[in-house]
């Protein structure tokens, strides 16, 4: 990074681009997979350097993958049959199952969308920025305002992925599954839409880091990559994010609306699960190593996305260095809570599925990704730790 | 090349604003209430048991329409509680035809947020805020018609069917009714006295039997508990044209079981279980209870608030499970006796659940339960 100095005295637009810049070449120099470089770089490109996600215009990605057919029909994945029988019976109506007349005000504190302990005041003070209570609920609505904008983004990525999921993969039974799960996304983007524009009158541009995964993962040819990156990345992370956000929230409409997308998004990533764990034990070493690689990067992307540069650049951009909200917003508690419910749930499936492997897992360790590795897995966390209100 | 030039912009321009403020699109239509809902005032506040309370309803305001209502229904009561609206089911223990107000009874559950709310808390006077009645488990009475009725209610199972037995004796006048009532005890008896003043009122269409799970010395009722041997020899042979059953899931089982082997064509047999009405209301036990695995004929015990799955694992079986969270179905468990409850929604089928099938991620054992396998 430049001097403070020469940061500062840059008009605001250059200084962004320089910063922008920056965001891109720490991400390139922390690749040390070179195929894996390969394959993210034109992503990076476009989401940090083009902000082809905030151009206010429709984005066009390009896929390359090709869709099978199978004129034999032959019963081949069981297990995706039963979970497309069970999604087939499950699905719900959010018109009719939510009830939209519910009275929400985003900025009441007795029934908070999210907590007042979203602001991270502490750190914020030691900045000499402090936020008198309406200020505190302002940004409590922005910031609540931006998250939902992000999983709705996220969910509209997932709409045309497990699309192309469907044309992609090999199974009959996967073909019947991945169209509910399109219904699904469908669903989400419709409910999400509509609980920010009716309840929260705001809605924030895609975040840089999203839009470099969605865009990397659209793009790619192969059909595991787009499961990992979607069912198991984006899908896992967000299980574990909606637990926090129903856990978190006070406003009945909203824990309503969590409490339907998780149920789908359990089975998402069981999906997820099912069709790796089977497909990862025929790839060779070569192609594990760059599978673990790209899911690192993602990863990190994953965790970056939630220093919500979109929120500094309205709230502090005129007031803070950025890279002392970045440091803010990386020790605030909630925050931290959040990114630990998050990545506590990712750990255990890409072990089980069979990418986190001694060396990868030292990857992880440094970035301080592993604090829940090696405890209970999938299998043994209970509903109640994901849903207890 | 947009975007390009966009990219050369950005270096001189301010970027447009993060966000966009919104209004609710059109397309989303006038919100409207998942169903009409509406506020009665509790007019009485009636103890049945030390346990039991009935709640008399009558239209909030001047000009109110009455509540329309059908025996057997229920009303879905709404109250609103640590921050999340809470939605329970209570049957209406009134006859329509009675000439009455609505009334529901609800029995206090020790773990039971609207129940105990009710109980503790609302008062005459108060206002409940209730959705519109619903309900299948309900009958149609036409005065021409000469039917004979078998109700079998266990505990607080006797509220839709205290409904149906007056509206039927009140409706059709040339049918009659035999209802068999099972407690544990005497003093758990709901009802006691209004179905004796029934039995007075309609000497030779009611029959009401009352069995006992620990009946005491002198007991003239049915002894033990009313299972479906119980309900058969009560009956005596006697057919009917319709049953309706209400109560515990294993006493409905039995009973239904017992039923369909006696040669009643499962068209005839109604039952109603007391449901949840939506995913946040789900009441976990908050006592121990056993699992007994009958396949390997291991026993567990599970903990207050501990999932079957969860006290399944601790145990060291190697119980199958994937989301934890009633999304997959890859921990389904057959259960062959015993009462769970279960959060919902969850990803089990109809099929399933008539079954008997749970999800162990999300089933608490509300008694000692048996599953079939592992």
């Amino acid at each position: 990074m430049l001097p403070d100095r020469a940061m500062q005295s840059m008009p605001s637009p250059a200084r962004r681009r320089v910063q922008d810049v920056f965001d891109a070449m720490k991400i390139a120099r922390r690749v040390e997979n070179k195929q894996v470089l390969v394959d993210l770089a034109p992503s990076v490109m476009r989401g940090f350097l083009m902000k082809e996600g905030k151009q206010g215009e429709p984005v066009g990605m390009r896929a390359s993958h090709d869709a099978w057919f199978d004129f034999r029909y032959q019963g081949d994945y069981p297990e995706m049959y039963d979970l497309y029988r069970r999604a087939v019976q499950n699905q719900w109506d959010g018109d009719k199952q939510l009830d939209w007349a519910t009275d929400v005000d985003p900025r009441n504190p007795e029934k908070p969308v999210f907590p007042i302990e979203l602001v991270p005041m502490a750190g914020l003070a030691q900045y000499g920025i402090r936020l008198d209570r309406d200020e505190q609920m302002r940004f409590v609505h922005d910031f609540s305002s931006w998250l939902l904008s992000q999983f709705m983004h996220g969910e509209q990525g997932a709409l045309f992925a497990s699309a192309q999921v469907t044309e992609s993969v090999r199974w009959v039974d996967g073909k019947f599954y991945g169209a509910t799960q399109v219904m699904d996304e469908a669903r989400h983007l419709e409910v999400f839409l509509r609980y920010l524009e009716s309840k929260l009158g705001k809605l924030y541009q895609v975040n840089d880091n999203l839009f470099t995964i969605m865009d990397a993962l659209m793009r790619d040819s192969r059909w595991d990559m787009k499961f990992l990156g979607m069912q198991i990345m984006i899908e896992g992370l967000a299980l574990g994010a909606f637990s926090m956000m129903y856990q978190s929230t006070r406003e009945p409409l909203l824990k309503e609306l969590l409490r339907y997308v998780i149920q789908d998004e359990a089975r998402h990533v069981h999906y997820g699960v099912l069709a790796l764990k089977r497909h990862f034990a025929e790839l060779s070493d070569a192609e594990l190593r760059e599978r673990e690689d790209w899911t690192f990067e993602v990863a990190c992307l994953m965790r970056d996305r939630f220093l919500a540069h979109e929120i500094y650049d309205e709230w502090f951009g005129a007031h803070m260095k950025r890279a002392d909200w970045d440091k803010v917003m990386s020790e605030s508690p909630f925050l931290v809570q959040f990114r630990q419910t998050m990545f506590k749930r990712l750990v255990p499936n890409l072990e089980y599925i069979g990418i986190f492997s001694p060396r990868i897992r030292a990857h992880y360790d440094k970035v301080g990704l592993t604090q829940y590795a090696g405890g209970r897995n999938a299998s043994e966390l209970t509903a109640e730790d994901l849903l207890a209100a | 090349m947009p975007s390009v030039a966009a990219f050369v912009r950005g270096w001189f321009n301010e970027p447009p604003p993060t966000f966009e403020l919104r209004q609710a699109s059109a397309r989303w239509g006038q919100a409207r209430p998942r169903t009409a809902q509406r506020t009665l005032r509790v007019a009485d506040v009636i103890e049945e048991t030390p346990s039991t309370r009935t709640f008399v309803l009558e239209p909030a305001g001047d000009g109110a329409p009455p509540l329309a209502y059908r025996a057997g229904q229920h009303l879905t009561v709404i109250v609103e509680a640590n921050g999340a609206r809470h939605r329970r089911c209570y049957s209406f223990s009134s006859s329509p035809l009675a000439g009455g107000r609505p009334a529901i009874t609800v029995k206090r559950m020790a773990e039971g947020l609207v129940s105990r709310h009710l109980h503790d808390q609302v008062r005459a006077g108060d206002a409940l805020v209730v959705d519109e009645p619903t309900g299948s488990f309900t009958v149609d009475t036409d005065p021409s018609s000469a039917r004979e009725i078998v109700l079998v209610a266990g505990g607080v199972g006797i509220t839709p069917l205290v409904s149906i037995a007056e509206t039927v004796l009140r409706g059709e006048p040339g049918s009659s009714v035999v209802l068999l009532c099972g407690n544990r005890s005497g003093d758990e008896i709901i009802f006691r006295q209004r179905l004796a003043r029934l039995e007075a009122e309609f000497p030779s269409r009611l029959v009401v039997r009352h069995a006992l799970d620990a009946a005491p010395d002198g007991w003239t009722g049915l002894r033990g508990a009313l299972d479906g041997a119980l309900v058969l020899q009560a009956l005596e042979g006697r057919t009917a044209d319709a049953y309706y059953v209400c109560g515990p899931e294993p006493m409905m089982r039995s009973v239904c079981t017992a039923l369909a082997a006696s040669g009643v064509a499962s068209e005839r047999i109604h039952t109603e279980r007391f449901a949840y009405a939506s995913a946040a209301t789900t009441r976990i036990p908050d006592h121990a209870a056993e699992i007994t695995f009958a396949g390997s004929g291991r026993r567990v015990t599970t903990r207050a608030g501990q999932t079957i799955l969860q006290a399944g694992l601790d145990a060291g079986l190697a119980l199958p499970s994937s989301c934890t969270m009633g999304g997959c179905g890859a921990c389904k468990l057959q259960k062959t006796a015993g009462t769970v409850v279960m959060s919902e929604p969850n990803c089990l089928t109809d099929n399933e659940r008539e079954a008997g099938y749970i999800l162990a991620c999300c089933a608490y054992a509300d008694t000692n339960v048996v599953i079939a396998g592992h």
